[in-house]
């Protein structure tokens, strides 16, 4: 296990977690309501959005589990990144305008309540309640697994004392300061990261001896471990542009963002600077698990005891003192903005959404409730991280793909299509969530339905959709209000 | 909108079958058909306007669709691992066009909304129209 004697590295990551202190009491300060607390007041700027977007959908997953992937398996989980440049365009597409105009006519604040707004009845809000629950325990699983793993690398600690100390920063983060803490860290540290993603990406090209030289010792490993599709297959590669080419549509973190705009019309560049900007940032991602694979294939660094080391591991030993100190910095930043994005998003579903559903209105204290459920689904998380012992990119991408299943119908197609039906968004919710679990938890005990180069994630979302098409036709149309009627035609 | 999203809706549902089964027969070629057309499709979800969406939104979709169904058939075509390395722009052949052909297809994608949202996406007398009646007092 690789540690840091470093002042620089030290300093950066001790003034970070200081910063979001700071920062969680700071919007501590500022959140004053429940719309504060989940939809930031609705008063963001577009350059906010955008850092807040891509930033909670690289996050842990893309910046520790990302280089990871790749020194696993090679190119094939370059499908991942290159896809969402289009995909997160594709989701502005879909939702955006709807969603931001939605906010402005219904008292909707989260995810349950749009759909609600849509289908009407409380079945579908109680389904997408739970399964975004479900969702979020596997995903802040992922950023907290992330938080740990950087911690552990930087502090030379083992893994657990690494989680007690990043989930305490996360937890008061969190608790205190709601999304408004997440967003504010996002900008500082996506700006950061992208111009960081470029520098260190210079620094591997300098290492690996420039990218030909890159390719022809991976090609000499395995050719197919630097070809097109990786060392984990096409079939593995194409499940993967399926599930991220369409499902950043169903991530709650991605499109809850697109309601917290201050204008609608400030959208119009958004999609083509969150695509660019997740390329710029992505090059961290390409080029440290490149670059580390081949060290240790030319024998210049010994193997990784767990490939999730990759990034900090190159960071440490091969980058300037201060750069990989900042790097660090902005990786906790993007995990904990994420996992506070998550928390904020499951802590809504468990004290908001649920109750409405069940009881027609949410309890009284609701930012307490709401701040105690967060502290809730931080423990929750946590377990389920060390019971499913994944890397962390396959982890997050089993959670995105919960998602992804769960929501993209009910959300992405109900909105632009009249004839969509809440029957039909309770039945594919459930398609959804049953046929993730059960072909992941079937493959984890040894006995996998379908072959392991497919993405579960994709078989999930493709049968999902097929069943909120096929069921809305089956079933009586309900007569939409008149706003949700003028919306959809907007 | 309605009669054309269900006519969309039911190419999407007949899609996901598709590629359900091309998933699970472990047949390569049709999966990479439907991983190409099943965002185009749902773009064109999303875009489609009877009286709004543009010819050259159309043109675009269609574009989009090709270029990537293209990107993935030469990954198929030109990665030979049996045959010495052919390095184009420091990556192996067939790696070259998803390095340089995926980014492009992204921004294309963002760039398309940027230009279309006022006249397509978002006119603004729809907007200030839609306001007027249903905003929140």
């Amino acid at each position: 296990m690789p540690t840091v004697e470093s002042l620089p590295i030290l300093s950066c990551i001790i003034a970070y977690l200081v910063i979001c202190t700071v920062v969680g009491a700071w919007s501590m300060l500022r959140t004053k309501s429940t719309v504060d607390f989940f939809l930031a007041g609705k008063s963001l700027g577009p350059l906010v959005v955008v850092m807040a977007t891509i930033s909670s959908m690289m996050s842990g997953f893309g910046f520790v589990g990302g280089p990871g992937l790749v020194y696993e398996s090679g190119s094939s989980s370059l499908w991942i990144s290159f896809v969402v440049a289009f995909a997160l365009p594709l989701a502005y597409v879909m939702l955006g305008k709807r969603l931001r105009l939605l906010v402005e006519i219904r008292d909707v604040l989260t995810l349950p309540e749009t759909v609600k707004a849509r289908y009407g009845g409380r079945w579908p809000m109680l389904a997408m309640s739970v399964a975004i629950i479900l969702g979020v325990l596997g995903y802040l699983g992922t950023q907290i697994l992330a938080v740990g793993v950087v911690l552990q690398a930087v502090l030379g600690i083992n893994l657990y004392a690494a989680l007690a100390i990043g989930l305490s920063v996360l937890a008061f983060y969190s608790i205190a300061g709601g999304i408004l803490a997440g967003v504010y860290t996002d900008l500082f540290q996506g700006i950061l990261m992208i111009g960081a993603s470029v520098m260190v990406l210079a620094y591997c090209m300098d290492l690996g001896g420039g990218m030909s030289e890159i390719s022809r010792t991976l090609w000499e490993m395995d050719p197919d471990f630097i070809g097109p599709w990786g060392a984990r297959g096409e079939m593995a590669s194409l499940t993967w542009i399926v599930l991220f080419g369409i499902g950043v549509c169903g991530q709650p973190h991605i499109i809850t963002k697109l309601m917290m705009i201050k204008d609608v019309r400030q959208m119009k560049w958004g999609a083509l600077a969150s695509g660019a900007s997740f390329l710029l940032m992505a090059l961290l991602w390409v080029g440290v698990g490149f670059t580390m694979r081949t060290l240790v294939e030319r024998g210049d660094h010994p193997p990784l005891a767990n490939p999730d080391l990759a990034a900090p591991t190159f960071l440490m030993n091969y980058t300037p003192e201060l750069l990989a100190g900042l790097v660090f910095a902005a990786m906790l930043a993007a995990t904990m903005s994420t996992a506070d994005s998550f928390l904020n998003v499951g802590a809504a579903a468990m004290v908001r959404d649920i109750p409405k559903a069940l009881a027609g209105r949410a309890p009284r204290r609701e930012l307490l409730w709401s701040r105690l459920a967060t502290g809730l689904l931080l423990v929750l998380s946590t377990v389920f991280a060390l019971y499913m012992e994944n890397l962390i990119a396959l982890l997050g991408t089993f959670a995105y793909g919960t998602f992804a299943a769960a929501l993209l119908p009910s959300v992405a197609i109900g909105m632009n299509w009249k004839r969509a039906t809440g029957t039909a968004c309770v039945a594919s919710i459930a398609t959804g969530i049953a046929v993730n679990f059960t072909l992941e938890l079937s493959a984890r005990h040894g006995a996998p339905l379908i072959s392991s180069d497919i993405a579960v994630g994709a078989v999930a979302v493709m049968a999902a959709t097929a069943v909120f098409i096929v069921v809305s036709l089956a079933t009586p149309r309900r007569e939409l209000p008149r706003d949700i009627d003028a919306l959809l035609d907007v | 909108m309605e009669v054309k999203n269900t006519t969309i809706a039911l190419a999407i549902a007949a899609l996901c079958c598709g590629v359900l089964s091309a998933a699970l027969a472990g047949n390569a070629e049709l999966l990479a058909l439907g991983a190409v057309t099943m965002p185009t499709l749902l773009a064109a979800f999303g875009l489609w306007s009877r009286d709004r969406t543009s010819l050259r939104t159309c043109i675009w979709l269609g574009a989009f669709w090709a270029a990537f169904l293209c990107l993935l058939a030469l990954g198929f075509y030109l990665h030979r691992p049996d045959e010495p390395l052919r390095l184009i722009g420091g990556f192996p052949a067939g790696t070259t066009i998803l390095v340089y052909g995926m980014p492009p297809l992204g921004i294309s994608f963002g760039l398309l909304y940027g230009v279309a949202f006022d006249a397509e996406i978002l006119p603004e007398d729809k907007q200030r129209e839609f306001l007027r009646r249903f905003q929140q007092r």
